[in-house]
């Protein structure tokens, strides 16, 4: 499944499980956000063993995007089975801040940023 | 009572069953409870991580995107710095709360010859000869925003004097409303302009619709209906050769600095000097012409009564005026030209200015000239001759100017005039004896009347000749 924008892309293979942000998120508010989590929320039902994040080339999230991923999070929390891994990049300062408070949400979460 | 003490334990297994069940519920519904409660609290720790989550990241994109700015802005004003820093004109900023220099570049350390901390905290208005410049300069920056080439003057430290062309700009300089001044030095080029302006007159340029000296070329020329001028110092040669060449060139650039300036007053120029004569145009009407002949009579009067005081010879000079078509503009070649008029009228006007010898009188001016004053009647004209000069078949209606005549001479050519006119017209109607007697009287009153003089001894000719077939009355020059 992919959604594809002008100023963003989400790509998601259901067969490896990876589902890869690119571009600058800017949209606003959980409306205009849903197409985004409903992707997500898809990919956490089918409860697959693995599931990777990867945010590496994902240059911008404003507020409302970081509620979208961490709605995310709660939904595949409920699947313990699965394990998440979340990938960033120290090319984007507010990654390294921002994404390791998902932890707190899924302790069991794994993140690398490289 | 058996019977009755079966019923009873019955009822007893009964409500123990009863409570049984009771306690079951109430145990069940307090684990549904307990459960209900560790799910809200879930949720509620979610969402308190989540808005934690949130508050955060937004804190961290703010931080980001407030340091990507202003590390921009660092580099832009970087770069603005080192833009400003290479211009090879001089550039200074002031602020505007207090009027003081914040900011000067190499150049203009350079231009005023101390450093850029010397400079710092001047005012500005201290760099301007004219502080109320700077004043107007703000104003103009404050109402519009910017202004472009505006000329000034600059003091130095050491109170030498720079000009400029100036561009002003408003600005935020280290978060202070600001303006930023860029200077183009443009003493040299003053000079220069005002070297070159003495040999080619600003209105000269003007005139050919040329800005700038280097905007002449070869052939520019404007043509039309035009007054001109020629001028010339009565008997100089004769003076000069009692003098030294330094008395000489002291002589005449003292006669004509006096008398230069009243072409330039009366809207005309001179188009080039010929030793001690002026050769002049007027290109607006004949009003202007004839207004700075009579203005130039009565300066050679004033600086007669100077001379006469220091012992020296007073001076006459004659001018002549004429309008006609005609053409003003460059001659020579590429690398050697000079700005000249010419058509028939100028050589004309030429031939005019000669006549004053002939005559005894300082201004004549052609009918062409005459015909076209707004109000001839504001001058003191009177009819001359009637002449053909040398080299033209056609004759010409000339008129005495004797608005610059001393007082005394000036009242009786006036009280003469009705009678002068009267013998004229006699004159010319070959009555030449009562155009006798007229110029008697006038001579009795105003012996030393020359034209008067002249006409006199013509009637007095024909008197005794009588008017040879085909006359006209027109006198013919047979000389230059």
């Amino acid at each position: 499944m992919n959604i594809s924008h002008e100023d963003y892309s989400v790509n998601y293979d259901e067969s490896s499980g990876l589902i890869q942000c690119e571009g600058s998120f800017r949209l606003r508010g959980s409306e205009e956000y849903k197409p985004i989590l409903d992707l997500l929320l898809g990919a956490a039902d089918a409860a697959p063993d693995h599931l990777t994040l990867d945010l590496r080339e994902l240059k911008f999230l404003n507020s409302s995007g970081i509620n979208t991923l961490s709605k995310f999070i709660i939904q595949v929390r409920k699947q313990p089975a699965t394990k998440v891994l979340i990938r960033g990049s120290t090319e984007h300062p507010w990654q390294g801040k921002s994404l390791k408070n998902f932890q707190r949400l899924l302790p069991a979460l794994e993140l690398v940023i490289e | 009572m058996v019977q009755e003490l079966g019923r009873l334990r019955a009822r007893v297994e009964e409500l123990e069953q009863t409570n049984d069940d009771l306690q079951l519920m109430l145990e069940t519904a307090a684990e549904h409870g307990d459960e209900l409660t560790a799910t809200l609290e879930e949720e509620r720790e979610d969402l308190a991580a989540m808005l934690e989550m949130t508050t955060e990241h937004a804190d961290v994109v703010e931080d980001e995107l407030h340091e990507r700015a202003e590390a921009a802005l660092r580099k832009s004003e970087r770069q603005l710095r080192l833009l400003v820093e290479a211009t090879p004109t001089p550039v200074f900023i002031s602020r505007l709360t207090d009027d003081k220099l914040v900011y000067a570049n190499t150049m203009m350390e350079r231009l005023f010859g101390i450093s850029g901390r010397e400079l710092m905290d001047r005012k500005t208005e201290e760099l301007f000869e004219e502080p109320s410049v700077c004043g107007y300069l703000l104003e103009e920056v404050q109402k519009r925003g910017s202004v472009d080439r505006h000329e000034a003057c600059l003091i130095r430290v050491d109170g030498s004097s720079v000009w400029v062309e100036i561009s002003v700009r408003s600005l935020e300089f280290d978060d202070e409303p600001s303006v930023l001044f860029g200077l183009h030095d443009i003493t040299h080029l003053r000079a220069l302009n005002q070297a070159s302006s003495r040999f080619v007159p600003k209105e000269y340029l003007g005139f050919l619709h040329k800005e700038n000296i280097t905007d002449i070329s070869l052939g520019d020329h404007v043509t039309g209906e035009m007054t001109v001028m020629f001028s010339d110092l009565r008997g100089f040669t004769s003076v000069s050769e009692t003098m030294t060449p330094e008395e000489n060139f002291a002589f005449i650039n003292s006669y004509l600095s006096r008398v230069s300036p009243i072409v330039r007053q009366n809207n005309g120029f001179i188009i080039k000097y010929l030793g001690d004569g002026i050769h002049a145009i007027f290109p607006e009407n004949a009003d202007n012409g004839l207004r700075a002949g009579i203005d130039k009579l009565e300066e050679v009067n004033a600086y007669n009564a100077f001379r006469v005081d220091r012992d020296r010879q007073p001076i006459a000079i004659g001018i002549g005026l004429n309008t006609g078509y005609m053409m003003v503009g460059m001659v020579g070649e590429r690398d050697r030209m000079q700005g000249d008029a010419f058509s028939d009228d100028v050589n004309l006007t030429a031939r005019i200015e000669g006549l004053t010898k002939f005559y005894g009188t300082s201004l004549i001016i052609s009918h062409s000239t005459y015909s076209r004053l707004a109000d001839p009647e504001v001058y003191h004209i009177r009819f001359l001759d009637t002449v053909q000069v040398v080299g033209r078949k056609q004759a010409l209606k000339l008129y005495e100017v004797f608005d610059a005549d001393a007082p005394e001479m000036r009242e009786l050519k006036k009280d003469t005039q009705g009678v002068y006119e009267e013998a004229l017209d006699l004159y010319y109607q070959k009555r030449f004896e009562e155009a006798q007697s007229r110029l008697f009287d006038v001579l009795q009153r105003n012996p030393r009347d020359k034209p008067a003089w002249h006409h006199l001894v013509n009637a007095t000719r024909l008197v005794d000749t009588g008017a040879p077939e085909g006359w006209t009355g027109v006198t013919v020059m047979d000389t230059k």
